[in-house]
């Protein structure tokens, strides 16, 4: 379940907040950023980088929340800044020198030769982090956070299909990435389906 | 119905399985960093005493700064010739957009002219100052449309969206056609 569900905020705090207090600012932080955090991490793999991504989310929740009217839900409002920021972040200049990110190239594939190099133990934590961050991003947002493919491309500036295209694709890698290794497989299946690893 | 299988079956346990997945706490003291800079940048109400020495710190290093910025213009020497490289230019990236283009068309047009204004030959050392304000305002709009795009105050319609994109792309356009066209005037 995504962390953002259920966080509910009190009107005064959220009313404080938009006046710049910091006390009410804190409120907001300690509510949350595990939700941002943990996204941030899943998004972007590094602990620095995730950290950075908390930090930059929470300045424009200072900056913006005068603005905010509430058409959204708070969680929902704040969800959306992290996950652009964590987008920005990916498609910056230096970030796709590195890792490709928007040069079209084939990220579903990027995977395979650590994953073979390692003989395929992961569990379904490392063999997400494992992926090329184009199918991370649209995995996460689509399975755990509820974004439809529609919004997905319109964050990612890519097309629908694209989206569509990318998940078939990482869900594939991810089973590749799991098949074989038992553990893993009954680890992850414990909490969700219990009795259906074997 | 496992996660190993194909299909719908396997895609759902997937995602069963991913949601399961554990949240991080953030690490010790990123709420004070955050907050201090929320503080430096005026966005976190500080108390008066504070406030009056950091508008004081504010004035005198803005003055500071001025006075460096002076004399570096001042000390800039201006470039004795065109660069000698023409730019490669390749002018079947600037296609026009079809009459009636679907928001996929815009958004994977909108892509192809960062691509191109990536791959764009630097910004010239000396730049008319006419054009260096055109560029920003390109640029500060096309911010804006992408804040409006990432923030909206209240949902938007699939109509909005898109008219947002075509803006975008229409300032992307003149945007990548200035700076081209600017790199073309250094080699002349």
């Amino acid at each position: 379940m995504s962390g953002f569900a259920g966080i509910t905020i009190d009107e005064t705090v959220l009313d404080r907040a938009r006046r710049g207090d910091a006390r009410a600012h804190e409120s907001l932080y300690r509510s949350f950023s595990p939700a941002v955090y943990t996204l941030s991490l899943r998004l972007v793999k590094t602990p620095a980088l995730a950290e950075d991504m908390l930090q930059e989310t929470f300045i424009e929740v200072m900056r913006s929340l005068p603005r905010y009217r509430g058409d959204a839900s708070l969680a929902t409002w704040i969800r959306r800044i992290a996950v652009s920021k964590c987008l920005m972040h990916l498609r910056s200049a230096w970030h796709n020198r590195a890792a490709g990110f928007a040069d079209g190239d084939d990220p579903a594939d990027a995977a395979a030769p650590l994953a073979e190099s390692v003989g395929l133990r992961m569990d379904l934590q490392d063999a997400l982090a494992s992926l090329a961050p184009e199918s991370r991003v649209v995995v996460w947002l689509h399975d755990v956070e509820g974004y439809t493919h529609r919004e997905i491309a319109v964050l990612m500036q890519r097309t629908e299909s694209f989206s569509k295209s990318q998940l078939a694709r990482a869900h594939q890698k991810l089973r590749e990435l799991l098949e074989g290794d038992e553990e893993p497989c009954r680890n992850m299946m414990t909490d969700a389906m219990p009795g259906e690893c074997g | 119905m496992t996660t190993r299988g194909d299909g719908a079956g396997g895609d759902a346990a997937l995602a069963a399985a991913l949601r399961e997945l554990p949240g991080t706490a953030p690490p010790r003291g990123a709420w004070e960093a955050i907050r201090r800079r929320g503080e430096a940048e005026g966005l976190l109400v500080k108390r008066p005493a504070r406030r009056l020495r950091r508008d004081l710190e504010w004035l005198v290093g803005g003055a500071l700064a001025a006075t460096v910025v002076i004399a570096l213009l001042n000390l800039t020497p201006t470039p004795t010739g065109p660069d000698p490289v023409a730019p490669a230019i390749d002018e079947t990236q600037f296609a026009a957009t079809p009459d009636s283009p679907t928001l996929d068309h815009l958004i994977e047009r909108s892509r192809m002219l960062e691509r191109a204004l990536r791959a764009a030959p630097g910004t010239p050392r000396v730049m008319r100052a006419s054009t260096a304000n055109t560029i920003a305002t390109l640029e500060d709009r096309v911010a804006l449309i992408d804040q409006q795009l990432s923030f909206p105050e209240r949902p938007l319609t699939d109509e909005e969206v898109k008219v947002l994109w075509r803006e975008r792309v229409q300032l992307m356009d003149s945007l990548v056609q200035l700076r081209y066209a600017q790199a073309r005037r250094v080699v002349l």
